[in-house]
């Protein structure tokens, strides 16, 4: 089923009040809501925030939609990344709170294999950190959220071709970080 | 023909699928491919990062208790029901013609106000009639 046509179907549900129309949107998008967040913010806990926030917003203006005319998720997408440069920005010069630090991940069933996971997850938060924050942000509407470039343009405000520059230099400084050893191969 | 220089760029700009690619670079990009051991390597290269990055950065499952927050926000939040903004929605352009009205006439009072001499006797109707009409007198109408 086309996604667009359906994420159009459950905001039609939600207006008429239907929860679990809504939990089913949340279930489709909570996760890169707040994945996005965080890599802005850096902060799980007002990740967290934002992403209640941004689903609040979702909630009350569901009727002000207007299918057809955009995608859901680009609007979602631009929602978040607004709200988190606002919410970083209101917090700016305050201290990191202990809680930046990544949620760990689900226990796998092989310990080497998940301490092999953590150790490379560890290793990728760490170099998207050393990322300026526009590189980073278009690295994680590309390869966390799954946005094609022009939805991903669409979503931070700014052309196509300048989203790309932003790629070009984030993936050239990623495999410069990250190296021969993660990546194998010519990197 | 397509250069090395210009097909990095066009793997870190479009990423390693060739369907993500414009259609007329899409044919030199293939054209090189076939010709350059040193344009594979790249795009192998390439397509082992994005491997790599599309696994590493993949979301991790949303957090129990964030879930739990936000299943909270339609019962903390009740919707108004569909009747009710239906009916405001058809009252708003009411609500603006009234409020502009409203502004209208605060600055029409203004405007008179303004206009007349401090010494006008407001209790004859000549001097306020004078105001409106009359040139001479620096009325509003000719």
């Amino acid at each position: 089923m086309d996604e667009r046509e359906d994420d159009d179907s459950l905001l039609a549900q939600i207006v008429s009040g239907d929860r679990h129309a809504f939990g089913r949107l949340m279930d489709r998008h909570a996760d890169r809501v707040f994945a996005l967040a965080r890599s802005v913010i850096g902060s799980a806990a007002d990740a967290e925030d934002v992403t209640q926030d941004v689903f609040l917003a979702v909630w009350r203006t569901a009727e002000d939609w207007r299918p057809g005319k955009a995608r859901f998720t680009t609007w979602l997408y631009r929602v978040t990344l607004n709200r988190s440069l606002n919410h970083k920005n209101r917090v700016a010069g305050r201290q990191m709170p202990l809680d930046a630090v990544a949620e760990p991940e689900d226990p796998a069933p092989d310990p080497g294999e998940a301490l092999d996971a953590a150790r490379r997850r560890e290793r990728i938060d760490r170099a998207m950190a050393d990322l300026p924050e526009s590189q980073r942000t278009a690295m994680t509407l590309t390869y966390t959220v799954g946005l094609g470039n022009a939805e991903a343009a669409a979503a931070m405000e700014i052309s196509v071709k300048a989203f790309e520059a932003l790629l070009v230099r984030a993936r050239r400084k990623l495999r410069e970080i990250l190296g021969r050893e993660t990546l194998g191969g010519e990197a | 023909m397509m250069t090395l220089e210009e097909f990095r760029n066009l793997l870190d700009a479009k990423g390693p699928d060739p369907d993500d690619w414009p259609r007329r670079q899409q044919r030199a990009a293939k054209r090189l491919l076939l010709g350059s051991a040193d344009a594979r390597v790249m795009f192998d290269a390439a397509r082992r990062t994005d491997a790599f990055l599309t696994e590493a950065l993949w979301p991790a499952p949303l957090n129990p208790t964030l879930r739990a927050r936000l299943d909270t926000i339609p019962l903390a939040n009740p919707r108004t029901p569909e009747t009710t903004r239906i009916v405001m929605r058809q009252l708003r352009p009411w609500w603006y013609a009234g409020a502009a009205t409203a502004m209208a006439s605060v600055i029409a009072g203004f405007v008179v106000g303004a206009m007349l001499p401090a010494e006008a006797d407001l209790n004859e109707p000549i001097a306020i009639a004078s105001l409106i009409y009359g040139p001479s007198n620096g009325g509003l109408l000719p």
